[in-house]
């Protein structure tokens, strides 16, 4: 019983890191209905990026959060003038996106072998302090603690964003209806770019903790995380951002009982998982259509 | 005029639906304007709030050239549109009427929507509802609300009857006049006849050109429109 008192709880704090994992893939998708495939890569710079803040300033990876969300959400505004427009005049932007956003994340990985090698990195995990953390009696590690704590305010902030400023309602908007945003008056660029940077940038900040919840780094490893995100959004509905905290959540749980239980299957498990999702509920599980192929 | 548009041609990737269109609308009037389905109305309205471009001709609002303008400058100038749809589904009655005074000022809004709340008192009473959750008539009354938030001059709007039964197209009209008593120009496109009781001229659009244009009483009694419309609206209701 207690092991799977563990399992359950691990789930929970994985679930919860998770759906920042995902959350940004969705808002990107929700505004802009393109498919970023370099989601994954954008969290493996945001991995390097706590990975240096630790071994050559000697600062905990936490000092990486109010650095990379400036950094990156910087960085995506002159992205999406460069990228997005342009894809939105074209006949299939959905399609076209996963050709344009492959090319981006194949570049990305190629400027990070460059740039980082391809040794694996990690960073201790008893940075955030060596003991590990009693929760309900069941002794768990506190990076994963602190991932899903951060994990869970990312998931707050973006929804009082989303529900509770004038720009996050403009996002709503457009993500309802976006040829009714455009004669509502609506700057839809402009909005679409800021979802855009907080997409991105929260990419980064769910990186900053994968070198404890996913594993050591390496720059090949983005494809595999865009995949992993793809399946959490998918099972709790593409488009819809908060739907995302269900999809972390069951995926957390899944993957820690898989684990747990039958330990030589856990390598296969996302993949598994996106395919029985699409095949038995393709709008995911809060779902509703959003696209039509 | 607050509305003039000139030898308009527009259309969409590559087939031209528009074959040089007039259309002025004087300040302060209501005009309707008419034509069956695939006539090109949405296709008209749509150009002269900049959805579409205009292959050719000219368009004024307000006396000045907005041909090339993007449509949120428009909107922002104060032409208004309201699409078919009208709203947005997924938001809340509130939430819509905050987005159709998104570039106005905080308090500029809060005003505007006591002011809607005042002419509207059912969206008052909705207010927490989705707008995908309204019955028809009150779905476009929130679209009218939605549209009047940024006090626009000219209101543009898309078979607000379209998918209604004969009861709500009565309480759309009585809408209609609600908004019209705001003091501002209307452009209706529309099937139904029962419009010309609003307008003070009407345009008959069919096959991409405008058919017919005279005040709503010479339509009303016009062989041309009584053929077309008049008509097909008393064998629908049979």
């Amino acid at each position: 019983m207690s092991l799977l008192e563990y399992a359950v709880l691990a789930g929970i704090f994985y679930g919860l890191y998770f759906a920042l994992v995902g959350v940004g893939l969705n808002l990107i998708f929700g505004v802009m209905r393109i498919i970023n495939l370099a989601h994954g890569d954008f969290l493996i710079l945001g991995a390097y990026g706590a990975f240096y803040v630790f071994h050559l300033f000697g600062w905990n990876p936490l000092w990486a959060i109010p650095i990379e969300l400036v950094v990156f959400f910087g960085l995506s505004l002159p992205l999406y003038y460069l990228l997005v427009p342009r894809l939105q005049k074209s006949g299939d932007p959905e399609m076209l996106s996963f050709i344009l956003f492959f090319g981006l994340s194949q570049v990305i990985e190629a400027l990070a072998v460059f740039a980082f090698g391809n040794d694996q990195r990690s960073i201790p995990a008893s940075v955030f302090g060596g003991s590990p953390v009693t929760i309900a009696g069941q002794v768990y590690p506190a990076s994963w603690v602190v991932s899903a704590a951060v994990g869970m305010a990312g998931i707050t902030l973006i929804y009082l964003y989303l529900y509770h400023t004038r720009i996050g309602r403009a996002t709503r908007a457009i993500m309802t209806e976006r040829s009714e945003a455009v004669v509502t008056g609506i700057s839809v660029h402009r909005v679409s770019a800021v979802a855009f940077g907080i997409g991105i940038a929260t990419a980064a900040l769910a990186g900053i903790f994968s070198p404890f919840m996913i594993g050591a780094i390496a720059p090949s490893l983005g494809m595999g995380i865009t995949v992993t995100s793809f399946t959490i959004i998918v099972i709790g509905s593409l488009g819809n951002p908060l739907g995302t905290v269900l999809g972390g959540l069951l995926y957390g749980e899944a993957l820690m009982l898989m684990q747990t239980f039958l330990t030589s299957w856990a390598e296969m498990f996302p993949y598994a998982l996106l395919i029985l999702v699409l095949l038995v509920k393709p709008t995911g599980l809060l779902g509703k259509a959003v696209r039509s192929a | 005029m607050i509305l003039r548009a000139k030898n308009i041609t527009s259309g969409y990737e590559g087939v031209q639906i528009l074959w040089g269109v007039d259309l002025d609308i004087p300040r302060g009037q209501t005009v309707v304007l008419l034509g069956p389905n695939g006539a090109g109305k949405t296709t008209l309205l749509r150009t002269l709030v900049g959805l579409l471009p205009a292959w050719s001709g000219h368009i004024e609002f307000d006396d000045n050239d907005i041909t090339l303008l993007p449509t949120e400058k428009r909107v922002r100038s104060g032409l208004a549109f309201m699409s078919e749809l009208g709203v947005f589904p997924d938001l809340s009655v509130l939430d819509n009427l905050r987005m159709g005074g998104y570039f106005l000022s905080r308090s500029g809004t809060a005003d505007r929507i006591s002011k809607m709340y005042a002419l509207f008192p059912d969206l008052a009473r909705l207010r927490r509802s989705l707008g995908g959750s309204l019955s028809g008539g009150q779905r476009k009354m929130l679209g009218v609300a939605k549209a009047l938030m940024s006090q626009p001059r000219l209101l543009v709007m898309d078979e607000p009857s379209a998918g209604l039964s004969p009861k709500y197209v009565k309480e759309v009209i009585d809408i209609l006049k609600v908004a019209h008593g705001e003091g501002l120009s209307l452009l209706i496109a529309e099937q139904n006849v029962l419009f010309l009781e609003l307008a003070d001229q009407g345009y008959v659009l069919e096959g991409g050109r405008m058919l017919a244009h005279g005040s709503a009483d010479e339509l009303k009694s016009s062989d041309v429109v009584r053929r077309a419309y008049f008509g097909m609206v008393e064998e629908k209701r049979a």
